[in-house]
């Protein structure tokens, strides 16, 4: 018997958080009949997948160690979502309505758009990834000002202002699907899985991994550390860019706002799912996993109608379980 | 790096963060030379401007209306939705720049009480806009009544359903109590006297996509509801697209509140059945007027009104042709 | 006799030395002052008595929560929670005296607050070995919550005498103040010169080494995040007295500006190093300049993006300079052991 369930034991060890989203899930389909059913749990994942492309990312950041992490992701979000929608906006429509409900857009303007907003995520990324491997700034304070200051240039770009109706392309981005799956969990999907392949199996992922383990070997062994290092913040600014699009399209609005506190649910997300913030080990999948579990706890409550004062405990309480039972485990795995 | 570079890098950072500091130095300039020429300095204060368009509308009204009138406006903002300690240090350094008039949307109707009293024992002449506050430090209050206007909305609402059905409310952010008073107003409006329920009530954080999710979740717990009402045009975009991915276009009614172009547009298009219309502008214009009429003694304090009722209309497809160009 | 290149070269050099060893003295505070006198050019409102006063007693709140930071990043930890704790006791607060009408009693309950989260949170940190930042992400998530379930609205009607702990004066400097500078001057030498301090430095430094050592690391990290929480709750009393009311969404977001204080007076995020009185100086720096945003009424939407230049370019300045003294420290070294 022991041999047969050995296999999964040892996979629940590594995916602790797989059995939080199990038993939380079981929690409150017995609670509310209506959780249990296909358009909810799609829901719930569709939900999370802003989270979750944005966990992919900071997964990699957060592993190359030394106090690896990313703050501005939020603001990298909001700005690209504002670049995009105020390149795509005619001055005249903004200040009637803010809305493009009614206006026909060529398809260079909106290539255009979403391509700037891409670069601005990109370069948002380098310029932390420049001052934290050139300067040497410790990333907390180089993200943290960039989160600041990006959510200014956000205001200042849009004035404020939310712009409502985005093009229908975009539209489908945050809300078609494909084969009966929503755009936002395929999005996620794929680059979740070309995050775990870059991580696991090209040169690149082993440099990541070996620059958190030790930063020093790391150097020494001929890993061009600065450089993967930039590369790496880089590509967290082009994936929140990603996102920040992708929500655009989900919410039909462009918002100078958006994706406010959304770093801290990512860093969660990924430290819940397994990957140290010392540095040098974690996953992509126990990442996305710790995203959808954050979902399916506030969707749980959504449903269940508890008043929203206690949403945040409750996510907070069950984020510090998850992360307990999951060492509880790994502790029981290493003393068998 | 080497050490040179790097203290060069640092060198240069430091000379270009002066840079940015020196236009603050005509910023400066420009504010005091004001006071000479008495001309009355006028601070518009608010909680944010940010994904607020309603404080943003206001705040801009009074401060145009300001300058209209021969003042020098500026507007401040606390930064966020309940930045109460900001908001308090706002109002302590604007006495000691030794502003004339504040108008202001005091975020909490206790926690500026200390500051006010402060202010007026300066000699600055307060007006609150859109939010109240206790005391008797400001000269008078200027809004429309949060909770009698939801009530209209909730009105609208029985009328609309022929005084049965299931129904849903999109709450402000927690600790608003203008959003308290909006989602107050309709909800015990709305079961008097009638057969309607309201089966679901959570908070949309006065954000287009947390009420997204909000609403999302709502409808997935409530399969049969038949009518769905936001405490904030901001929040009402997001709740028509869950409502569409729900596939249930068509079949809930929407009611909002704000009145901005983007809700009466939304009414123009048959998507929202009523929006409760609050007059940012209008109030922001009437605070400013207030104030400096105050301030030069063109209007008498003792006649002056505590409360001003700026009023409030509820747009329908019957009126919302002729409210939209005024919309804010 | 010397040529005058030489002459010229000896001068800069003298006042460079200077400027570097006022630097490596002063750390944040010489910035404070350069800053201040900036400041006071550009707006002539900056240097008024009222104004410093203003300044030093918003900066106050943030100069306690800053040193309970500066105590949790030097054992290798972070906080997440402060502004929510700050909110939760301010609602308890508000609602203890709504069913008492007993201010110490209140005061008391307040200050229970950040007793029981801080000491959850060092349990949680130092015994069951939970990341800080997921426990401390955990509690701010509670704090924040439980603040509106406790009352959803501000409370008020405390007595005139209250108000007193946070707007009032003691011998013309603000009442926050001197509680800032006492605490202060108290933890600085807790740090520095007693055992609790010195466990405490190399618990960050090296936890690996600490516990060859013998120190109780688990009982230090306890207690570093029992201190976080009792001051961030003292904090919040104060807020409370300087609005004389209690308001449950008080704290949000306060907790980036304290660790960003901390750091900027010299915590090191990878723990083992900080210092109390840089904290101080690291929350009147990011204060003073708040401060002269409002008085000169700069664009809302340029002050964060100044800010944020701010920070990076206070931390880059301590930072090479203490680079340039562990490099320094390190070539000694090397050069010894050649």
């Amino acid at each position: 018997m022991r041999r047969l369930t050995e296999p999964a034991r040892q996979y629940f060890s590594q995916y602790g958080i797989l059995v939080w989203i199990v038993v939380v899930g079981l929690v409150f389909s017995l609670l509310s009949r209506r959780f249990l059913d296909l358009h909810n749990l799609l829901n719930i994942v569709t939900q999370s997948s802003i989270i979750g492309i944005l966990s992919v990312g900071m997964t990699l950041v957060i592993i190359t160690g030394g106090g690896g992490i990313d703050l501005s992701v939020g603001s990298i979000v909001g700005i690209s979502s504002v670049t995009m929608a105020m390149l795509i906006i005619p001055p005249s429509y903004f200040r009637d309505t803010a809305s493009m409900l009614s206006l026909s857009v060529t398809t260079m303007t909106l290539v255009k758009a979403v391509g700037v907003a891409l670069l601005v995520g990109t370069a948002c990324g380098a310029v932390n990834g420049l001052f934290i491997s050139r300067v040497g700034l410790p990333p907390f304070i180089a993200t943290l000002g960039m989160m600041i200051t990006a959510r200014g240039v956000a205001a200042y770009v849009s004035a404020g202002m939310p712009t409502y109706g985005m093009p229908k392309p975009i539209v489908f981005l945050g809300q078609g699907r494909i084969g009966g799956i929503p755009l936002p969990i395929l999005i996620m999907l794929v680059l979740g899985v070309i995050g775990y392949f870059v991580l696991t199996r090209t040169v690149f992922g082993a440099s990541v991994i070996a620059i958190g383990g030790n930063r020093e070997t790391a150097k020494l062994s001929g890993i061009r550390v600065k450089r993967i290092l930039l590369i790496v913040y880089a590509l967290n600014g082009l994936l929140a860019a990603v996102a920040g699009i992708v929500l655009t399209g989900y919410g039909n609005q462009a918002h100078p706002e958006a994706g406010a506190l959304s770093e801290l649910y990512a860093i969660g997300a990924v430290v819940v799912g397994g990957t140290s913030l010392m540095g040098g080990k974690g996953g992509i999948i126990g990442s996305l996993l710790g995203a959808i579990l954050m979902a399916e706890v506030q969707n749980g409550i959504n449903i269940l109608n508890i008043p929203v004062a206690y949403m945040q405990p409750a996510l907070g309480t069950l984020i510090v379980l998850a992360v307990m039972l999951d060492q509880w485990q790994k502790r029981r795995v290493v003393s068998e | 790096m080497s050490e040179l570079k790097k203290r060069v890098l640092t060198g240069a950072v430091v000379a270009f963060a002066a840079l940015l500091l020196l236009p603050l130095a005509y910023a400066g300039g420009a504010n005091e030379s004001a006071k000479k020429t008495s001309k009355p300095k006028v601070a518009v204060v608010v909680k944010t401007l940010t994904g607020d368009v309603f404080q943003l509308k206001m705040a801009e009204a009074a401060r145009d209306r300001a300058i209209e009138l021969g003042a020098d406006a500026t507007i401040y903002q606390a930064g966020g939705q309940t930045a109460v300690q900001k908001l308090v240090s706002i109002l302590e350094d604007l006495i000691v720049q030794k502003v004339d008039i504040i108008v202001v949307s005091p975020l909490d109707s206790k926690a500026v009480v200390p500051a006010f009293a402060e202010a007026k024992k300066a000699g600055i002449v307060i007006v609150c806009m859109d939010q109240t506050a206790e005391g008797n430090d400001f000269v008078s209050f200027i809004s429309t009544d949060n909770y009698k206007a939801a009530a209209l909305g909730a009105e609208y609402a029985k009328k609309a359903l022929n005084g049965k059905g299931n129904v849903l409310v999109v709450e402000g952010a927690p600790g608003s109590s203008v959003g308290d008073q909006r989602r107050d107003g309709f909800k015990e409006t709305v079961v008097k006297g009638s057969d309607i329920k309201i089966v679901g009530s959570q908070s949309g954080f006065w954000q287009n996509d947390k009420a997204l999710e909000a609403a999302q979740n709502m409808l997935q717990a409530n399969p049969d509801v038949d009518l769905i009402f936001s405490c904030s045009d901001v929040m009402v975009g997001g709740i028509l697209e869950a409502i569409k991915m729900a596939g249930k276009e068509g079949t809930i009614k929407v009611i909002s509140f704000d009145g901005s172009k983007f809700g009466v547009n939304l009414i123009l298009d048959g998507k929202i059945i009523a929006d409760v219309a609050q007059f940012p502008v209008k109030i922001g214009k009437t605070a400013a007027e207030t104030g400096i009429g105050v301030w030069n003694k063109s209007i008498k304090v003792e006649s002056l009104a505590r409360f001003i009722d700026v009023g409030t209309t509820l747009i329908t497809p019957e009126n919302a042709k002729s409210l939209v160009d005024s919309a804010f | 006799m010397a040529n005058p290149a030489h002459q010229l070269g000896r001068f800069t050099g003298v006042i460079r030395g200077a400027a570097a060893a006022a630097s490596r003295a002063l750390g944040i505070w010489l910035w404070v002052i350069v800053f201040a006198v900036v400041f006071s050019l550009i707006s002539s409102h900056f240097m008024s008595i009222l104004n410093l006063s203003n300044v030093t007693r918003q900066a106050s709140i943030f100069a306690l929560m800053a040193t309970g930071m500066t105590f949790v990043i030097i054992s290798g930890g972070i906080d997440l929670s402060v502004g929510s704790i700050i909110s939760l006791t301010s609602a308890v607060f508000g609602v203890m005296w709504k069913m008492t009408n007993n201010l110490a009693l209140s005061i008391v309950a307040g200050m229970m607050v950040g007793l029981l989260s801080g000491t959850t949170i060092g349990l949680l940190v130092g015994f069951l070995e939970i990341p800080p930042f997921i426990a401390t992400f955990g509690m701010m998530g509670v704090g924040a919550g439980l603040a509106f379930a406790v009352t959803p609205s501000s409370i008020s009607g405390f007595p005139a005498g209250f108000e007193f702990l946070g707007n009032g004066h003691l011998f013309g400097v603000p009442f926050p103040v001197i509680i800032a500078i006492m605490a202060g001057v108290i933890f600085h030498f807790l740090l520095r010169r007693t055992r609790l301090g010195v466990h405490i430095l190399a618990t960050g430094g090296s936890e690996s080494s600490a516990l060859l050592a013998g120190i109780n690391v688990r009982a230090r990290k306890l207690t570093v995040y029992v201190i976080n929480g009792v001051f961030a709750s003292l904090a919040g009393i104060i807020l409370c007295a300087r609005i004389r009311s209690s308001y449950p969404g008080i704290g949000k977001d306060l907790e980036l500006d304290v660790i960003a204080m901390a750091v900027i007076g010299g915590a090191s995020l990878v723990g083992g190093s900080g210092s109390v009185i840089g904290a101080l100086g690291g929350a009147l720096f990011l204060t003073m300049i708040q401060n002269l945003f409002n008085l000169i009424g700069l664009y809302p939407f340029m002050q964060k993006v100044i800010t944020g230049g701010l920070i990076v370019v206070a931390v880059m300045a301590n930072q090479s300079r203490r680079r340039r003294r562990s490099q320094a420290a390190s070539d000694v070294i090397r050069a010894s052991t050649e």
